[in-house]
């Protein structure tokens, strides 16, 4: 968005290979490094987990807002996948994962972390399905889930290990690589039953079920570089006011 | 045109240093103390199995409805086949999610064909059915523009000399289009079992992430990646060994074809 067009300066005479094409590589290269800093802001990147796809979006708007000159880059994917980019060195300066878990206080990449609110667990069904509780056993539906390595895949495997405790047996099917694909697979009609959070459910038709079962993940927000800009925002995703009100606007537990 | 100048030279180094780096890379990150406990781990015996059965079983499909298509394609022309040809070409282009996406309006549970399989028992999404359908799809147009561009090269002559000895279309098909396009033929194959091979877009996006089932080794790389990089390493190693053997393959008939 913020990359420059390419230099048109490259020769146009006629000649060698080199001569004609050589210099072009060399112009994308350097607008691409130019790139960032294209319109003078400093550019924060944050890393934000599916299921604070809504959040992260009306952050993003809120930060600019509140920072001029800074430019919010967002990243949005499965929390474990985030981590794993992080680890491998991509230049995240905020993380907003959906757990605690993830990147952990005490993770060396973790320069602060806070707890931002709190997401409940539920099974969901298509609209035009109702199922209940005892329905989940049988061996024929097809149930999908976060797969284990995400925040909402373990706290699934949790849900799953008390209703077996309940002799209530659940095995999922498909496990999905964040929790949007499970809602989709739900509300497309390809799955039965989907784990998903509460959130997830706000604005579409699936029904929820009710498992008398409770699990909660808190959205915690982590600060992986030392920059003035990601302090700033930093800051601004902790005043207490910013993000609790866009969450609880969208359904989210208060930390 | 004829050399390349000092820039030329220093961007082909390039383009070979960006091809080689990363395989020297994962080289250099690979468990090897690791290798034969994650390779034998469930993890990635299962994946294997999956990819094990998807690959055979998609190439196969894709020679047995492919075949017929190529030439048919090979001995049409006009408009109709530079339709058809383009058609058939769009699943190369396309990205593989989006293949998926299409897999689903068509076969998904309550896609264009989903309700009538339905009610024969057939519900394809989470199945290794589906896994095979969506490697199928993807690897089918690598064949079938192998496979037309050898039959194409069939001389014309002796074609017409097999049809006015009555040889019906299969047995010609047979007895001279396969034999005589026999190069083209097993580049194409190994084309479509190195796509089926390494098809991630339209598996997970159309038959899911299911272990045993319809999780293969991409798909097994993809949720080890943020579980534990190394098995993905290991299992990536495995696929570039694999690749490896497909590009040898390929070189003995395409890459080196007999004129």
């Amino acid at each position: 968005m913020h990359q420059r067009q390419r230099s048109s300066t490259a020769a146009k005479r006629p000649g060698t290979f080199s001569a004609r094409w050589g210099q072009a590589p060399l112009a994308v290269l350097l607008a691409l490094g130019l790139g960032a800093c294209g319109d003078g802001r400093d550019e924060v990147t944050i890393s934000a987990a599916s299921s604070l796809t809504e959040v992260a979006e009306a952050l993003e708007t809120e930060l600019e807002r509140q920072h001029p000159n800074i430019d919010i880059q967002l990243n949005l994917g499965g929390t474990s996948g985030l981590v794993a980019q992080i680890r491998s060195g991509a230049p995240v300066d905020v993380l907003l994962a959906a757990d605690q878990l993830a990147l952990s206080a005490d993770d060396p990449l973790a320069l602060e972390t806070a707890p931002l609110a709190t997401n409940e667990l539920v099974a969901v069904t298509p609209p035009d399905r109702a199922l209940t509780r005892n329905d989940l056993s049988d061996n024929a539906l097809r149930i999908v889930a976060c797969d284990p390595n995400l925040p909402c895949g373990r706290l699934t495997e949790h849900l799953l290990a008390d209703l077996a405790a309940t002799s209530l047996l659940i095995e999922p099917d498909s496990l999905e690589p964040n929790v949007r694909l499970v809602r989709q697979r739900v509300l497309s009609g390809e799955a039965d039953v989907g784990f998903v959070y509460r959130t997830d459910t706000i604005g579409s038709d699936l029904r929820i079920l009710d498992l008398d079962a409770t699990h909660r993940n808190t959205v915690t927000a982590v600060r992986l570089t030392d920059s003035d800009a990601t302090r700033a925002v930093m800051a601004t995703i902790l005043d207490g006011t910013t993000v609790l009100e866009i969450a609880t606007t969208l359904g989210f537990g208060a930390p | 045109m004829s050399s390349l100048t000092k820039v030329g030279r220093f961007l082909a180094a390039l383009a070979f240093g960006l091809l080689l780096l990363p395989f020297v890379a994962l080289l250099s990150e690979t468990p090897w103390s690791e290798l034969g406990s994650i390779l034998t781990s469930d993890t990635v015996a299962n994946a294997l199995k999956v990819t094990a059965i998807v690959v055979p079983t998609s190439t196969a499909i894709v020679f047995l409805i492919g075949t017929p298509l190529a030439w048919m394609l090979a001995r049409t022309s006009g408009p109709l086949a530079t339709a058809l040809r383009s058609l058939v070409l769009v699943p190369v282009v396309l990205p593989p999610v989006v293949s998926g996406l299409l897999l689903l309006s068509a076969f998904g549970r309550r896609g264009l064909l989903g309700p009538a399989l339905e009610s024969v028992g057939i519900v394809l999404p989470f199945t290794i059915g589906a896994t095979i359908l969506a490697a199928v799809f993807v690897a089918l147009p690598f064949y079938v523009l192998a496979a037309e561009s050898g039959f194409r090269e069939l001389p014309a002559t002796m074609l017409d000399a097999a049809r006015t000895l009555g040889t019906p279309l299969d047995r010609l098909l047979d007895r001279v289009g396969l034999r005589n396009a026999r190069a083209a033929v097993a580049a194409g194959l190994a084309l479509a079992a190195a796509r089926a091979l390494g098809e991630f877009g339209a598996t997970i996006t159309f038959a899911g992430n299911v272990e045993g089932a319809t999780r293969t080794l991409p798909l097994a790389t993809f949720s080890a990646l943020e579980q534990d990089p190394d098995i993905a390493r290991v299992i990536g190693l495995m696929l570039v060994v694999i690749s490896i053997g497909v590009i040898v393959l390929l070189r003995n008939t395409l890459i080196r074809r007999p004129r």
